[in-house]
């Protein structure tokens, strides 16, 4: 008997659900890790006061800001592993079903034939195996998109630490990966040499330059808010574009979420603020000109609530990133920059935050807005349509702006990730 | 020299090493497990989620690393304040 014209997906599911579980498990028991060691890290610098605690204070901000970044990035990957392991259970039993469906037609088909005559049924079995084929169709063409959609999740997670993971093996990523991390932890190391601690940080590398290179965290902050004031903006026009984009609503509660995330780290910033590291919160805290143009734009795009008042806002960078996804330019939920660990910081213990705001500006912005630009400038065009000529001029100040500023932060970053 | 209280270093020093141990079990878990996904969706999707785990689990490991490092950093520092107050 002659086989359908179509194949069942591979693959075991089971299997890779299993798996998403165990994956999900890692993300909280992750989310534990990071408030036990924020918990001890706040507890050992309360009354710890030399230079050697600010040092500690501000690599246990980069840490903080690492775990909770990787924390985020772990839970999208159990969700996109979840949802293929769903999307091949449901495919599969799909196409059997199909499958079945269409054998029962072929064996009709057969036995007419077999008969020598054109017998009654014959020609409706033909009729009713080319549907079940273009159901069969529908639904691979359907679980296929839905693959690279995933398939695209996982890698723009990955590529929050190595860029354009795709073309790299597992082991090439592993070591680039531990080798980014040697910029920054031989000052950890060297504060033990000897046995004496003299000091975390004796020498400064590249990486460390950046870090406390507060004019371009500065900017990095400010890129940040901008960027996502425009793709709210283009979230705007293309949530009214119905139909074109079919994962927007599931989105908008991502986006509520996102300003709530946002009022979380005001409040972790203001602790900061009224610490010890005041002057160092301070010299974070964007402020520019090109803010007043960045916030025609958002109020043009609904999304003046964000930025408006800069000076309480000081993280935000996970909304970036989502809503990139919301308006398909760039980049999907899981993909997120390390923008996904930056909203969560509060609320923290003081002197944590102080490293966070700098190293987070530098490391998150840096390696998804500055890599993604072209994709956030075409975004800021579909924005321009809508916004009429007002926002136009708007987003053209803020387009030049953001331009000049990725050169900063990419310099910035550059020490991090040549 | 500045001041320092030992017992809160001493006892944070200790919270930071069992949550390094924690993490860098969690990195191994996330490697094994995106490589199961790997062997059990062929195609594109697998060797994704073995470039996450891959990438994902070494920043974990690292971190760990770090966490390790800094509660060694406290507890050297709360036996340097011990000495030097005689403590």
């Amino acid at each position: 008997m002659s086989a359908p014209p179509f194949t069942r997906p591979q693959g075991d599911p089971g299997s890779i659900l299993a798996a998403a579980s165990k994956i999900g498990a890692v993300a909280t028991g992750g989310q534990t890790a990071l408030t036990t060691f924020t918990g001890a890290t706040t507890g050992m610098l309360k009354d710890w006061d030399t230079p050697v605690a600010t040092e500690f204070a501000q690599l246990a901000g980069s840490h903080t800001v690492r775990l909770t970044a990787a924390v985020e990035q772990v839970e999208g990957a159990a969700g996109a592993v979840k949802g293929y392991g769903d999307a091949l259970r449901a495919v599969q039993e799909s196409i059997d079903a199909l499958t079945a469906a269409w054998n029962g037609q072929q064996r009709t088909v057969e036995e007419r034939s077999a008969s020598g005559e054109p017998l009654p049924g014959r020609s409706e079995a033909i009729r009713e195996q080319a549907r079940i084929e273009g159901d069969a169709s529908r639904e691979l063409d359907r679980f296929d998109r839905t693959r690279r959609s995933l398939t695209t999740m996982l890698d723009d997670s990955t590529g929050v630490l190595v860029a354009a993971p795709a073309g790299k093996n597992p082991e090439q990523l592993f070591g680039i990966v531990m080798g980014a991390w040697t910029q920054i932890s031989p000052e950890v190391k060297l504060g033990l040499t000897g046995g004496k601690v003299v000091g975390i940080v004796t020498k400064a590398t590249p990486a460390v330059k950046a870090v406390r290179t507060y004019a371009d965290a500065n900017r990095a902050e400010t890129l940040l808010r901008q960027t996502r004031g425009l793709a709210l903006a283009t979230a705007k026009v293309l949530l009214q574009d119905g139909g074109r984009y079919n994962r927007i609503p599931g989105q908008v509660g991502v986006l509520a979420r996102d300003i709530r995330d946002a009022k979380q780290v005001a409040d972790g910033a203001r602790t900061v603020a009224e610490s010890r590291y005041l002057n160092f919160y301070k010299a974070a805290v964007p402020v520019s000109r090109f803010s007043k143009g960045l916030a025609i734009a958002g109020i043009a795009g609904g999304a003046y609530d964000l930025i408006a008042n800069p000076l309480d806002e000081t993280g935000a960078r996970r909304g970036v990133s989502v809503t990139m996804d919301v308006v398909g330019i760039g980049a999907s939920g899981v993909g997120l920059a390390a923008a996904a660990g930056l909203v969560t910081l509060g609320p923290v213990g003081v002197g944590i935050v102080a490293g966070a705001l700098v190293v987070t500006a530098a490391w998150g912005v840096g390696t998804y807005v500055y890599d993604h630009w072209d994709d956030i400038e075409k975004g800021v065009s579909t924005a321009t349509k809508w916004v009429g000529d007002q926002a136009t001029k708007a987003t053209k100040k803020v387009t030049n702006g953001v331009r000049n500023m990725v050169g900063g932060v990419g310099k910035a970053v550059s020490g991090l990730f040549s | 020299m500045g001041k320092a209280d030992p017992v809160a270093l001493r006892t944070g020093a200790g919270t930071l090493s069992r949550t390094a141990t924690d993490i860098e079990t969690a990195s191994q878990t996330i490697i094994a497990q995106s490589r199961t996904v790997e062997g059990a969706a062929p195609g594109t999707f697998g060797p994704a989620a073995a470039r996450f785990g891959a990438a994902w689990g070494g920043e974990l490991l690292a971190w760990a690393f770090g966490a390790a490092t800094l509660g060694k950093i406290g507890a050297e520092n709360a036996g340097q304040f011990e000495t030097a107050t005689g403590g």
